[in-house]
């Protein structure tokens, strides 16, 4: 008979053996009192410590924790910081980067979003390239997003080829050097494996449909976040944050500042007629 | 969803009060660490998918900061708390107080394991979870998980048993 080790009368301490090793074992131990031993200081042991830290069970809860979970608010989606850039952006936009910087910013603190500041600085290293993995030229439920919703609206649809959904938020309207109308918007594209979100910018051609220029993919908006993410994302940077540099984009295609609510009331009123504008 | 979230998260409390409390040994720190861990959990939201179980991935919260927390204190050169020689009451033979004492002597003898082998005591002797979710934690094989057990276990056992048995 072969002597039990200490790693199978552990398992047999904690259940975690199967039924036919568990019924093995007991026979074994029957005959073999040094492995009874080993196995009472198992058991003993994690009862001891069980014992001992189990206080946290038998008392109420501190105050301070249940206001902790029911006062922390969720850092900003990017829609927030779009939505405050547009409403506070009628002054003429400054130069990229800087702009860039500073608009983040004093979103952040528009917001009360104070972390911005500390994670700022690491998006750059976090960001992960544009990816265009949605680029299709023909996709009309975007177009049917970008034609009828207000930024900041939610236009949500049920996804019959992917039997899926899409969340569609038109972020900021602008004008390209061309004089395209150009949107830009957040998406969440649900199928039933995976999720993904997205920010995008799309162009409106003559045809009414919306083409997008540029996606990209929030990395950090990932669709599941596997135990050896969480390490890293201590230095995850606040949401919103990492679109920053997608500002740059932006940047370079928009000619002046983003077209107000206003004027982009009577633009989907009107199916986009250029002449909406007054002073365009 | 996000009501129903701090619903979870309340209700999830006491298990993570004890883990904590198991992780660092100290009530109040344990609380600071569950804080701490509900903080970012919260204004987090988005990286946590619904699908998956909220309970892991507070854990694993917990467990991120309080090696966060462990490394900073090594880089400042503080030492861990050591729990106070006269916190622990002497026995006094009533059954009560003499499983008192016994629980102390657990609590001081889980502050002298290192970290690695404390930390798998709290997953699995005080949490309950099982042998392959420590290890999908941790990152390490199962055995390396049982081999840490095996140890830390006989350590408490020492001791416990070697300070109860000597002359007080």
């Amino acid at each position: 008979m072969t002597k039990l080790d200490d790693e199978t009368l552990l398992a047999f301490a904690d259940g975690e053996l199967d039924s036919q090793q568990m019924e093995l074992v007991a026979t074994q131990l029957t005959n073999d009192p040094e492995a009874r031993e080993t196995l009472r200081i198992f058991q003993e042991s994690a009862a001891l410590v069980k014992d001992a830290f189990d206080q946290p069970l038998h008392e109420p809860v501190p105050d301070r924790l249940l206001q902790t979970i029911n006062e922390t608010e969720p850092d900003a989606s990017v829609s927030d910081m779009r939505l405050a850039r547009q409403k506070a952006g009628t002054a003429k936009r400054q130069k990229p980067v800087f702009s860039t910087l500073a608009a983040a910013a004093s979103v952040a603190l528009v917001v009360g979003l104070a972390s911005g500041y500390a994670t700022f600085r690491v998006a750059a290293t976090a960001y992960d390239g544009y990816t265009s993995p949605l680029l299709m030229t023909n996709d009309g439920l975007l177009s049917q997003a970008l034609e009828t919703t207000a930024s900041g609206s939610l236009f949500d649809v049920q996804d019959a080829a992917t039997a899926g959904s899409r969340q569609i938020t038109p972020l900021l309207t602008f004008q390209d050097q061309n004089r395209r109308f150009c949107r830009e918007y957040e998406e969440t594209i649900t199928t039933q494996s995976i999720r993904r979100d997205l920010v995008g910018v799309a162009c409106r051609a003559g045809d009414g449909s919306w083409i997008p220029e540029t996606v990209m993919a929030r990395k950090l908006v990932a669709a599941t976040l596997p135990s050896e993410n969480i390490a890293a994302s201590v230095y995850v940077p606040a949401a919103g944050a990492d679109i920053a540099p997608f500002d740059l984009v932006i940047d370079a295609m928009m000619t002046d500042e983003p077209i107000s609510p206003t004027e982009e009331q009577q633009l989907l009123r009107e199916g986009w007629k250029v002449d909406s504008i007054p002073d365009a | 969803m996000e009501s129903a979230i701090r619903q979870q998260l309340i209700a999830l409390l006491p298990r993570l009060r004890r883990f904590a409390y198991g992780l660092t040994g100290n009530q109040d720190d344990a609380d600071d660490l569950v804080q701490a861990a509900c903080e970012k959990a919260l204004s987090r939201l988005h990286q946590w998918q619904p699908d998956t179980r909220l309970d892991s991935w507070m854990f694993r919260i917990i467990q991120t900061i309080h090696i966060d927390q462990l490394r900073a204190r090594k880089v400042r050169g503080e030492s861990v708390d050591p729990v106070e020689a006269d916190k622990i009451p002497s026995p006094n033979g009533a059954q009560a107080a003499e499983s008192q004492h016994t629980l102390e002597l657990v609590r001081r003898a889980m502050d002298q394991l290192p970290e690695d082998q404390r930390l798998v005591l709290v997953m699995i002797c005080i949490d309950g979870q099982s042998y392959q979710e420590a290890a999908t934690t941790l990152e390490v094989p199962v055995g390396t998980v049982m081999s840490r057990l095996a140890r830390a276990r006989r350590r408490v056992h020492e001791l416990v048993h070697g300070s109860k048995d000597s002359p007080t």
